[in-house]
């Protein structure tokens, strides 16, 4: 079954999970249950650099947020 | 003199023994480069076909009756027209990916090679209509066979299978001469590893960790291992030259899933399978220099396994759950041609033992084919948890908006993607006595072309009268507020 990941970001960006195009921010992702790690696409003028959880439990209205913010 | 004579003589029957005796090996890889080879990512989208909508096909196994069906469906989906984004096409132009196991590798691999030239009538000639077990004893009884076969245990009567079919049906065709070797569909071919236990895919990406060149592999030892059902058909040897390297890194979600084993243990035994073949300290008898395979359908009999994965896991390179992400996908279309069937026998009309051929043969099928009944249960129920969540969280959302808009409370937006299962069984035949004449065919490499025309018939029968693609070619909106429209396919009388 499908676990929900949600990364958060001020503007659109693509979401990369281990290092792989895995979809955009600011919408639900759908993804296995896992250790995996969080990055976005390139400028990398955001941080952290990368978010490493492991997703588990989650449903489509509670999934696992992420946050990134603009590197100031 | 005499004894010098016979000295020479034995000699020279050892050399040719031994030399006739090996094993068609893979070709090694000398620099791992994920850019080339065939891989999912590196085909680009064949003519007429789009990402939008994405149809994957896959084939079971059965013998030439499995391998019939698929032809079947093939036709059906070829002459089934379809508007798609304004555009008139087939509905087999729009096939993305063909997965398949045993008796359906024999059209998935033909169709690979020659494209819509499967249609030709050649593929009847040589494969579909020919009594290929009447060719393959005629093999085993040809003295130079037979010397191959006493002259290496690395040599067996599958390798002499895999010789006959690269001869006569895929005329010597390696992986680098496919047709489609550059577009799509993205054909996956399987087999099972047997001291694993696990699919083994004739794809680049599972050929890299064997440090091997699927380019150089020939398409028909592919099929014969596909087919290689245990008993009947020997295994096949491939070598692995991982010990050498080739500079190949696997991905991160292998070094991870064992230390989550308790988060999803069979991501951890994916991880494992595949480390055994690259890595010798997770492997008890150290490297693997040689991996054995038998017939595909030993661990999944309909070829579903990889597109469950694909569904299942973001990690795969053709993985489908990636592509929903990426917002690729609005339409899915999983084609499942069944051509497994449960016999009837009179085996209980006796009080005698079944014999030991039955016992091993029953032994064998058997489960496999429970499993496969779970295995469709499983997809569907993948894809009903995929729509129920969507629907939950479009309801979810419009309570919010209408019932406190001002707590803004944003749940997020789901990729809308609109599922549709088909299944083309003998089970779905409504007349008992038809489904129990369908579900009778022996499953062997000898059926009749009047057999033959019945089989695609039924299958061109079952998939138009298929509710799930009825609905789709209905103009259905679903969530993903796009629509196709077609005419299904007219079957042969």
């Amino acid at each position: 079954m499908p676990e929900y990941v949600k990364v958060n970001y001020p503007r659109r960006r693509n979401v990369f999970i281990d290092g792989v195009k895995n979809g955009y921010t600011n919408t639900l992702l759908r993804v296995s249950s896992r250790r995996m790690t969080f990055t976005l696409s390139d400028p990398p003028n955001y941080t952290p650099k990368s978010i490493t959880k492991i997703v588990k439990d989650t449903t489509v209205i509670k999934p696992l947020e992420i946050e990134f913010t603009p590197e100031t | 003199m005499a004894a010098e004579i016979r000295i020479v003589a034995w000699t020279l029957m050892l050399v040719i023994l031994t030399a006739c005796g090996s094993f068609q090996r893979n070709p090694q890889l000398v620099e791992f480069n994920p850019a080339a080879g065939y891989r999912f990512g590196n085909l680009a989208l064949g003519p007429g076909n789009s990402d939008d909508l994405f149809v994957v096909v896959s084939f079971s196994g059965g013998g030439t009756r499995a391998a019939a069906m698929a032809y079947g469906v093939m036709k059906t989906l070829e002459s089934t027209r379809i508007q798609w984004n304004g555009e008139e096409k087939s509905l087999l132009d729009e096939v993305d990916m063909i997965t398949s196991v045993s008796g359906g590798s024999f059209t998935s691999g033909y169709y690979a090679l020659h494209g819509k030239e499967i249609f030709d009538g050649r593929f009847e000639e040589v494969f579909l209509n020919r009594n290929i077990e009447g060719k393959l004893l005629g093999q085993l009884l040809n003295p130079i066979n037979l010397f191959n076969l006493l002259g290496g245990r690395s040599y067996s009567r599958s390798d002499l299978a895999a010789d006959y079919y690269d001869q006569h049906i895929f005329n010597g065709a390696t992986w680098a001469d496919l047709a489609l070797r550059y577009r799509r569909p993205y054909v996956m071919i399987n087999a099972t590893d047997m001291t694993m236990g696990a699919q083994f895919q004739f794809i680049q990406d599972q050929f890299d960790l064997l440090c091997s060149n699927l380019d150089g592999v020939h398409l028909a030892r592919a099929v014969a291992t596909s087919s290689a059902f245990p008993g009947l058909l020997s295994p096949l040897t491939y070598a692995n030259y991982a010990n050498q390297g080739c500079n190949f890194t696997d991905s991160d979600w292998v070094s991870n899933a064992e230390s989550t084993r308790r988060t999803n243990a069979q991501l951890a035994n994916l991880a494992e399978t595949r480390r055994s073949y690259y890595s010798p300290d997770n492997f008890t008898g150290g490297w693997r220099d040689y991996i054995h395979l038998i017939d595909g359908g030993v661990i999944d009999n309909i070829g579903l396994r990889g597109l469950i994965l694909a569904l299942e896991y973001e990690i795969f390179p053709y993985s489908l759950l990636q592509k929903f992400n990426n917002e690729e996908i609005d339409k899915l279309l999983m084609v499942v041609v069944n051509g497994a069937s449960l016999a009837q026998t009179d085996r209980d009309n006796s009080s005698s033992v079944p014999g030991l051929f039955d016992n091993i043969f029953r032994t064998a099928s058997v489960p496999v084919d429970r499993v496969s009944e779970d295995t469709i249960e499983l997809i569907r129920a993948t894809v009903d948890q995929f729509n129920s969540d969507y629907e939950i969280l479009q309801q979810c959302t419009s309570l919010i908006q209408d019932a406190c808009p001002a707590s803004g409370v944003d749940l997020g937006e789901l990729h809308a993607v609109d599922l549709y299962i088909s299944e083309v069984s003998f089970d779905y035949i409504a007349d008992p006595e038809r489904r129990r004449y369908f579900q009778n065919i022996p499953t062997n490499f000898n059926l009749s072309p009047e057999v033959n025309a019945e089989l695609f018939e039924v299958a061109c029968n079952l998939l138009t009268n298929d509710p799930e693609l009825q609905l789709l070619l209905s103009g259905d909106r679903g969530f993903s507020d796009t629509a196709v429209t077609g005419e299904l396919s007219e079957c042969p009388e």
